[in-house]
């Protein structure tokens, strides 16, 4: 068989000639994109934003080369005890949540501040990854083999929802489920799953809760939630695109630069500043190249012989894809706004190291698309 | 469980080293093996050939993903979403308030709805609980205050007016019961501080308060959805405001303010006034921030006057450039001892006492014509009205109660009465403009468009005027603001303020007004710096010349580029004779029909400087 004859590079050189170099130079170049909008932010100037950018993703990058050395097998072995350590910081967040008055998210490690639930992006797709990994095909959609990952995406969705913090819960919950669908959960399954969740939710709070309960959950789900109200957005949507036009203002040229009253125009609302700059021809060139990028994903995906890398990649593709799309589809005015950044083009630290890391994984699994590690027996065995 | 983690750790390590270091060839594998791992294959090729369908369908969900924002992007751009067209997802949609913008249509007041929270004390459950709550989220929000009106009897109270979409998200999140949202129109300004004071802003109920926001109310509610542009240039606007703040800042200076000025049509390009404020919330700022010094503020604005008085006298056609003042001595008048700041102690012309900025010789000047003349050729400059612009923030200058003999003779070096910036800007803006006064105006004035204009001086008065005007700058005080190639005409003024009901010479208002090119007038810039203090480039000195010329220098050095002024490549102060040369001085005509010019006598007459 051509795939158990396929060479897996061994050392250091022979693994960067297997790089996927289309891949990291679509990376390279969304990256620069990033520092060129955020110097043209602050109206053309490095401070405060664009050289930190830059170096944050130099950092990112190196790091995302390094995860690529790493063989599967030991992404593998990691893969349990990093969801374990994100589980325990994420609950250590909640204690210490419940002491210090307030939401809060973060950890201090030292010098480092930590997000629990970033890193539980990344653990969850590997945990969840080497789980499937270990387990036959036909237990998928056994009871047993149900009921695991579910615990296994549903404390931390909780946890994180607690925080309080909806967006990433769902988008946890979402990459979750999208690794659960590509390990072959049976059709018929997940329609059951459907109809039950259109079901059980209106029922369970029509009955199953006391009326001060109910209100926070419709609070919650209020249709009218959008945070920021439809003129909000529809100025958004002129000022990002409209007011744009085709070819845009030209760099540095979008008034945006020094309107300021935007909120988050460096990190979340930073497209706005593109679309304005660059018109729809900027626009469409970025959505673009996130287009490349996750095409390149998905294409390796399917190179991939192991049931582990395979999941892996299609759990951080999906990440990946619904930042890029909840983002701009939130600037452009389609979804209520939630606090989701524009990979590697927003400003912030976090995100940025998560994302390159991902990215960083799924090269790992091109380079060594040919392996295939030893299914486990089970969680422990 | 560390025991499980470790046993699993070594599991894998065991078995991947095993199967990396000798990888067990296929062929070599025994029939029973082989049987096996044709079985495996078989079962992975099904579970690849499974995964292969189900990538694809992600593969066409993430297509759709990009399709849908493709679609979207497409449309806003062919498209571009007008906030009147689009429906609104609620029906009480209030009538738009019109935009305001500036000349070139950059947006300066905009609207926006904001989000209110507003609370049904009946409803929440714990009010010390759900303030206490609020407060983790609006830091300035008074607990105790909250808590109480949470737990009044009343069905509706506003909590928190205008939230920020985070602090919105945020009290979503924390799932108080009985609170709600209220969408509200607001007023942005994007532009923040630039320009606030011309701007103005606006109540809650978005009634214009303060300047065009409430000088073109009707205007601005009429629910037209035309925007009302100003005449303003944001660019020129921010340069100077960005010199000023600089400057202000050197000089520990109180405040300071600008006002630029198109000639020929009196659109005002800029307003500047510092301190400022951030119209965006008006009720942060001390009132002194709104204060518009330019046009609210009525000063004594001193010797910045003296070129006027100076064109008083000549379109009398009693006093020429080269006629002589007396200013060996300081001069008792009524009680008062006027004297000189820098004396010559000889007798001055006139083209000197403005050169020089002898106060003794511009009173003896103005007396010479005597107060009537004085009076009516000031209130022809429109020196004793309101500024006549469209803003009612625009302040009836203050005079003395009756003009004798005295108030003339201060009233020619700026003292005595007390007008705004803007009010003094517009009569130069009349001597630029060859002697024709225009209304100043903050609306835009389009190209070819009529300007009414009124005349209040001859061409040749103007012009002898703006000569003189142009030697204080190569000559006299006025070096600092002397901009290569752009041909500065200007005037220093050092005004020192009244404290304790007598002058003091170290609280004083130091402007520099200035005409540029002064070959080919089409700017008129005062520059104002209030109670600035000496430093060491000053040498210790708090005079204009010192401060508010170098400043005025600066912005004009800027303004160049901004306004597309060409440089001058002649020599100006040959160019200062050829004006004086076209426009010889001739007796002014009071009754009757103009009598034809005796330009070969008058020319004769005339000594050349």
């Amino acid at each position: 068989m051509a795939v158990f004859t396929q060479a897996v590079p061994r050392g250091f050189r022979a693994k960067l000639y297997e790089v996927n170099w289309a891949f990291v130079l679509l990376v390279v170049l969304i990256g620069s994109i990033g520092v060129g909008m955020l110097y043209s932010v602050a109206a053309g100037s490095w401070t405060p934003w664009a050289i930190t950018h830059a170096v944050r993703f130099g950092l990112g990058f190196a790091v995302m080369l390094a995860v690529v050395l790493f063989p599967p097998r030991f992404w593998m072995g990691v893969a349990y005890p990093m969801y374990l350590a994100a589980l325990v910081l994420l609950i250590g967040v909640e204690l210490m949540g419940a002491v210090v008055m307030g939401a809060q998210r973060w950890i201090d490690i030292g010098p480092i501040r930590m997000q629990p639930s970033e890193v539980m992006k990344i653990a969850l797709v590997l945990a969840l990854a080497r789980y499937y990994h270990d387990l036959p095909q036909e237990k998928v959609s056994s009871l047993g083999g149900l009921l695991v990952p579910a615990a296994m995406i549903g404390l931390p969705t909780v946890l994180i929802l607690k925080q309080p913090d909806l967006g990433t819960a769902l988008l946890v919950a979402a990459t979750g489920g999208v690794i659960v669908y590509m390990a072959g959960l049976s059709w018929r399954i997940i329609a059951g799953g459907a109809v039950a969740v259109a079901v059980g939710v209106p029922l369970a709070i029509r009955y199953g809760l006391e009326e001060y309960q109910r209100q926070r959950i419709t609070t919650f789900l209020d249709p009218e939630a959008d945070p920021l109200g439809a003129g909000y957005n529809i100025i958004q949507s002129k000022i990002a695109l409209g007011s744009g036009g085709f070819t845009g203002k030209g760099f540095m040229q979008g008034t945006q630069s020094q309107l300021n009253y935007l909120p988050e125009h460096q990190t979340d609302f930073i497209f706005t500043t593109l679309g304005e700059e660059w018109g729809f021809v900027g626009g469409i060139f970025v959505i673009g190249l996130y287009g490349l990028l996750l095409a390149n994903c998905i294409a390796i995906a399917m190179s991939c012989k192991s049931v582990f890398l395979r999941l892996v990649v299609m759990g951080i593709t999906t990440t990946l894809a619904l930042y890029v799309f909840i983002n701009v589809a939130m600037v452009m005015g389609l979804v209520p706004v939630v606090g989701v950044p524009l990979p590697m083009i927003s400003y912030g630290g976090t995100v940025m190291l998560t994302v390159l890391f991902g990215l960083g994984l799924i090269l790992c699994a091109h380079v060594h698309r040919g392996a295939e590690p030893p299914k486990g027996a089970g969680l422990f065995g | 469980m560390a025991r499980g983690l470790g046993r699993f750790w070594g599991k894998v390590k065991v078995r991947e080293t095993r199967e990396g270091r000798t990888p067990p060839p296929v062929c070599e594998a025994a029939p029973a093996d082989v049987a096996q791992l044709l079985r495996l294959e078989d079962e992975a090729g099904a579970a690849l050939s499974l995964s292969r369908t189900r990538l694809m369908v992600m593969g066409l969900g993430v297509g759709l993903f990009f399709a849908v924002l493709s679609v979207r992007a497409t449309g806003l751009a062919l498209f571009p979403a007008d906030p009147a067209s689009v429906p609104h997802s609620y029906a009480e949609a209030p009538v738009r308030r019109g935009e305001i913008t500036d000349r070139d249509g950059e947006v300066l007041a905009t609207n926006l709805d904001f989000h209110s929270l507003w609370a049904d004390p009946a409803m929440v459950w714990d009010a010390q609980e759900t303030a206490e709550q609020l407060a983790t989220v609006l830091t300035d929000l008074d607990v105790d205050r909250t808590a109480r009106m949470l737990s009044s009897n009343r069905r509706f109270v506003w909590v928190a007016r205008q939230l920020t979409p985070r602090q919105r998200q945020a009290i979503h999140l924390l799932g108080l019961p009985g609170l709600d949202f209220r969408i509200e129109a607001g007023r942005i300004y994007p532009k923040k501080r630039a320009a606030a004071h011309v701007v103005g802003y606006t109540d809650t109920d978005l009634n214009g308060v303060s300047g065009a926001e409430l000088a073109f109310e009707s205007e601005l509610s009429s629910g037209d959805g035309r925007p009302v542009s100003l005449s303003i240039d944001l660019t020129a606007q921010n340069a100077i405001e960005r010199v000023l703040r600089a400057r202000m800042a050197e000089f520990s200076a109180e405040g300071a303010s600008a006002v630029l000025m198109r000639v020929g049509t009196g659109e005002i390009l800029s307003l500047v006034s510092l301190p400022d404020f951030d119209p965006n919330r008006p009720s942060d700022s001390a009132g002194v921030d709104r204060f518009n010094r330019a046009l609210t503020g009525v000063y004594e604005l001193g010797s910045v006057m003296k070129p006027l008085t100076l064109a008083a006298a000549l379109e009398t056609g009693e006093v020429r450039v080269g006629d002589v003042f007396d200013a060996t001595h300081p001069l008792r008048v009524g009680g008062f001892t006027i004297h000189d700041f820098h004396p010559e102690r000889r007798p001055l012309t006139a083209r000197e006492a403005i050169v020089h900025s002898s106060n003794i010789a511009t009173a003896r000047m103005a007396d010479t014509i005597g107060s009537e003349e004085m009076r009516r050729f000031f209130s022809d400059l429109r020196l004793f009205e309101r500024a006549p612009v469209e803003l009612a923030e625009s302040a009836e200058p203050l005079m003395p109660a009756r003009w004798g003999r005295t108030e003339n003779m201060t009233a020619s070096f700026g003292h005595g009465f007390n007008i705004s910036p803007v009010t003094l800007t517009a009569a130069y803006a009349a001597l630029a403009n060859g002697g024709v006064y225009v209304p100043p105006t903050f609306r835009p004035v389009a190209p070819g468009e009529t300007v009414v204009g009124e005349p209040v001086m001859s061409a040749s008065t103007a012009a002898q005027v703006l000569g003189v005007m142009r030697q204080v700058v190569t000559e006299g005080s006025g070096g600092a603001a002397n901009v290569e190639g752009l041909a500065v005409a200007g005037k220093t003024g050092t005004a020192e303020q009244i404290v304790d009901g007598r002058y003091n010479r170290r609280a004083v208002y130091n402007s520099f007004i200035s005409i540029f090119p002064f070959d080919d007038p089409q700017y008129v810039l005062l520059v104002t710096l209030y109670l600035p203090q000496p430093t060491e480039n000053t040498h210790g000195y708090r005079t204009a010349g010192w401060n508010a010329a170098p400043t005025a220098g600066e912005v004009i050095g800027q303004l160049a580029s901004i306004l597309g002024v060409a440089p001058r490549e002649a020599d100006p102060s040959a160019q200062a004779d050829l004006v004086s040369a076209m426009f010889p001085p001739r007796v002014r005509v009071r009754q009757g029909p103009e009598e034809p010019l005796d330009l070969v006598s008058l020319s004769e007459a005339e000594p050349q400087p």
